[in-house]
C-alpha cells in the first residue's frame, strides 16, 4: 500500500467511531471485510481470565443491527460520542494492525451526559485493492460495570 | 368516573393477588428484608469450579457483609467474615487470589491467619501478656458452607436448618439435570448495578407473562404449541422449577442447539429453577445461565451472572457454549437488557409513587400463572411477618 496508509488508517478509524454515534449502521459495516469479525471482551478478576462478551461474523453482526427495532433496547435510543485516540498503527505489506484508546459518552433524552465505558479498540485490517477494511475488531472493555448493557456494538 | 385497576387505589382482588408497590421502596421494609430472608436463608455465593486449587479465595457479599471463601488443602471451601479479629480491618483485597503459604496477613498490625481461620501469628505478642489474649484462642469468625452439585451457599444464620432441608428434596430432583449430569465450570461472570429493589429482578425471573417482552421468547417460545403445557411447579420453601420444554429458534433463523449439549438436556431444551429467594438456574441446552443478587439498598440491586460450560470442554465446544451464552445472555444479549430496562422503568415509577399497586392475579393452567409470583409472596411473608398487599409506614 502507499505510504499514507498510516493517515488513511487513522482517518477509517475515526470514521468507524462516528458511524456507531450515528447509528449509521450500514457504513460501520462497510469497514469490515466479507469474513470479518466483530468481538467484545472483557477482563473477570473472581476468574482471574479474559471473557468473550460478543463474537459474531460481519453477517451475524448485520443481523444484529437489523434487528434493533424489534427488540426493546434502551440503547438504542441514546445519543453516543466516541473519543478516540489512535495509539498504534503498524503497517505491513497488505496487512496493520492499530490500536486506540476510546471513551464513549451516553447523553440522554434530557441532555445530561456521563461517561459509558472505557476501553480499547485492538484493529486488524487488509487491503483488499486500493482499500483499507476491518478484518477483525476486538472492543477490549474496561468498564465492566455498564449502567446500560449492549447488544450493539461499542 | 374512576378506573377500578389504575396503578393507584388498592385493586379489587383477593389481598394474595395484588401487591403494595412500597414493597420495593420502603426503607423499613428493606431492613427488614436483611435482617430476616436475606440473613436466615442459604445464599448462593459461587460455583465451586471458582475455587480451582488449594488456598484459592474469593471475596462475595451476603447480605452486606464481605465474605472470604478458601479453599483448603484438603479441598473443603471454608467462608469467614473477611474481617480481622483484632481491630476489624479488612483483611483480604483482591476479589479473588491464591493465599501465599496458605496464610493471610492483615495489614494494619500484621496479625495472621492460616486458610482455616485460625490466628498463626500476633504481633509483638508480649503486649497482651497481662490480658486474656492469646493466638491459640484467636481465628476468624467463620460462617456456614455448605454445597449441592458444587452450587455453593453459606447461611448466615448459625440455627438455621441444614441446605438440603432448605432446597428439599423435590428441588434437588428438579435440578439434577443438567447440574449433577456434568461436571460445570464457570466461564462468564459478570455485574450490572440495577436501578432497582431487588425482588422486581426476581419477578422477572420467575414470572412468564413477561416472556412477551422478548423477541426471541415470542418467537420461539410462546408461539409454539408445547409452550403452552409448560408449569411452574412450586417446591417447600419457595422454590420454583419450570417445565422443561424445546425452543424452536429456527423460528428467529437462530442456530438450532442440537450438538454438545450438555449431559441430560434435549436439543433446544430448556430448564428453569428459581432459587428462593434471589437466584435462577436457567438452561438452554449447551449452556447453563446463574443469576445471582446482592441487594444493596432498596432502590439499588447488584445482579451477578454467570454463564458455565462443561469442564474440560475442547476449544471449540467452549467458543460455542460461550457464543450461545452471549446470543441470549450476559451484557451483550438479546435478553438481559430488555429485563433490565423493565425493572428499572418499574422502579423509577414506584419510587415516585406513581404506581402504588401491582397486580399479580392471572389464574391459568400454563406458564403464564402469576402462580409463581403469588407462592414467591407467601413465602416472603411467612419469613419477614410483612404483608405484601399492605406496607405500614
Ligand atoms: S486490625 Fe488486623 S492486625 Fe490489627
Ligand atoms: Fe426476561
Amino acid at each position: 500500500m502507499t505510504d499514507n496508509s498510516r493517515d488513511t488508517l487513522i482517518q477509517l478509524l475515526h470514521l468507524s467511531a462516528r458511524y456507531l454515534d450515528d447509528s449509521n449502521h450500514t457504513s460501520f459495516l462497510e469497514l469490515f471485510t466479507k469474513d470479518g469479525e466483530y468481538l467484545i471482551s472483557s477482563y473477570a478478576p473472581e476468574l482471574a481470565d479474559k471473557m468473550i462478551w460478543m463474537r459474531r461474523s460481519r453477517d451475524e453482526l448485520e443481523d444484529r443491527l437489523a434487528a434493533v427495532n424489534e427488540h426493546e433496547w434502551e440503547i438504542a435510543g441514546i445519543e453516543q460520542t466516541r473519543v478516540l485516540s489512535v495509539d498504534v498503527v503498524s503497517v505491513t505489506d497488505n496487512s496493520a494492525r492499530s490500536s486506540s484508546s476510546f471513551s464513549l459518552f451516553h447523553t440522554d433524552a434530557e441532555g445530561r451526559s456521563e461517561l459509558y465505558a472505557v476501553g480499547r479498540y485492538e484493529d486488524e485490517w487488509a487491503a483488499t485493492k486500493s482499500v483499507w477494511l476491518l478484518s477483525r475488531r476486538e472492543v477490549q472493555l474496561k468498564t465492566r460495570l455498564l449502567k446500560l448493557l449492549s447488544p450493539l456494538p461499542v | 368516573m374512576p378506573y377500578r385497576l389504575d396503578g393507584h387505589s388498592q385493586p379489587d382482588l383477593p389481598q394474595s393477588h395484588y401487591l403494595d408497590n412500597r414493597i420495593y421502596t420502603d426503607p423499613v421494609v428493606f431492613e427488614t428484608e436483611k435482617k430476616t430472608i436475606l440473613t436466615d436463608s442459604w445464599r448462593f455465593v459461587c460455583h465451586a469450579s471458582e475455587l480451582q486449587k488449594a488456598f484459592d479465595y474469593r471475596l462475595v457479599r451476603v447480605a452486606g457483609h464481605e465474605l472470604v471463601l478458601i479453599k483448603g488443602e484438603d479441598e473443603t471451601i471454608r467462608a469467614f467474615y473477611n474481617t480481622c479479629a483484632h481491630r476489624g480491618a479488612r483483611l483480604l483485597r483482591q476479589p479473588a487470589g491464591n493465599l501465599e503459604g496458605g496464610r493471610m496477613t492483615c495489614f494494619y498490625h500484621l496479625w495472621s491467619f492460616d486458610n482455616r481461620g485460625r490466628c498463626l501469628t500476633v504481633s509483638q505478642p508480649s503486649g497482651y501478656k497481662d490480658s486474656s489474649v492469646r493466638r491459640e484462642s484467636t481465628g476468624l469468625k467463620e460462617v456456614r458452607l455448605d454445597s449441592v452439585f458444587d452450587l455453593v451457599f453459606v447461611c448466615l444464620d448459625d440455627e438455621a436448618g441444614s441446605l438440603r432441608d432448605f432446597l428439599g428434596d423435590s428441588l434437588i430432583e428438579a435440578m439434577r439435570v443438567p447440574f449433577g449430569s456434568a461436571s460445570l465450570e464457570v466461564f462468564h461472570l459478570h455485574r450490572s448495578e440495577i436501578q432497582c429493589n431487588w425482588k422486581l429482578f426476581v419477578e422477572t425471573n420467575c414470572e412468564g407473562y413477561h416472556e412477551l417482552l422478548h423477541l426471541l421468547n415470542r418467537n420461539t417460545a410462546v408461539s409454539q404449541q408445547e409452550y403452552r403445557s409448560r408449569q411452574w411447579r412450586m417446591h417447600e420453601n419457595g422454590h420454583l422449577s419450570f417445565d422443561p420444554a424445546k425452543i424452536s429458534y429456527d423460528k428467529l433463523d437462530y442456530a438450532e442447539r442440537a450438538e454438545g449439549l450438555l449431559p441430560g438436556m434435549e436439543p433446544n431444551g430448556h430448564a428453569v429453577v428459581n432459587l428462593f429467594p434471589d437466584v435462577m438456574l436457567n438452561c438452554r441446552s449447551t449452556v447453563i445461565r446463574i443469576d445471582s443478587l446482592i441487594p444493596v439498598s432498596p432502590g439499588k440491586t447488584i445482579l451477578e451472572c454467570r454463564g458455565l460450560g462443561v469442564a474440560g470442554d475442547s476449544q471449540s465446544v467452549r467458543d460455542m457454549r460461550i457464543d450461545h451464552h452471549n446470543e441470549v445472555w450476559g451484557p451483550t444479549g438479546v435478553n438481559l437488557a430488555e429485563d433490565i430496562w423493565a425493572v428499572q422503568t418499574q422502579m423509577q415509577n414506584m419510587k415516585e409513587g406513581s404506581s402504588r399497586f401491582s397486580v399479580i392475579a392471572r389464574e391459568e393452567e400454563g406458564p403464564m400463572s402469576d402462580g409463581s409470583l403469588r407462592n414467591f409472596y407467601a413465602e416472603w411473608s411467612r419469613i419477614t411477618n410483612l404483608q405484601p398487599h399492605h406496607v405500614e409506614v
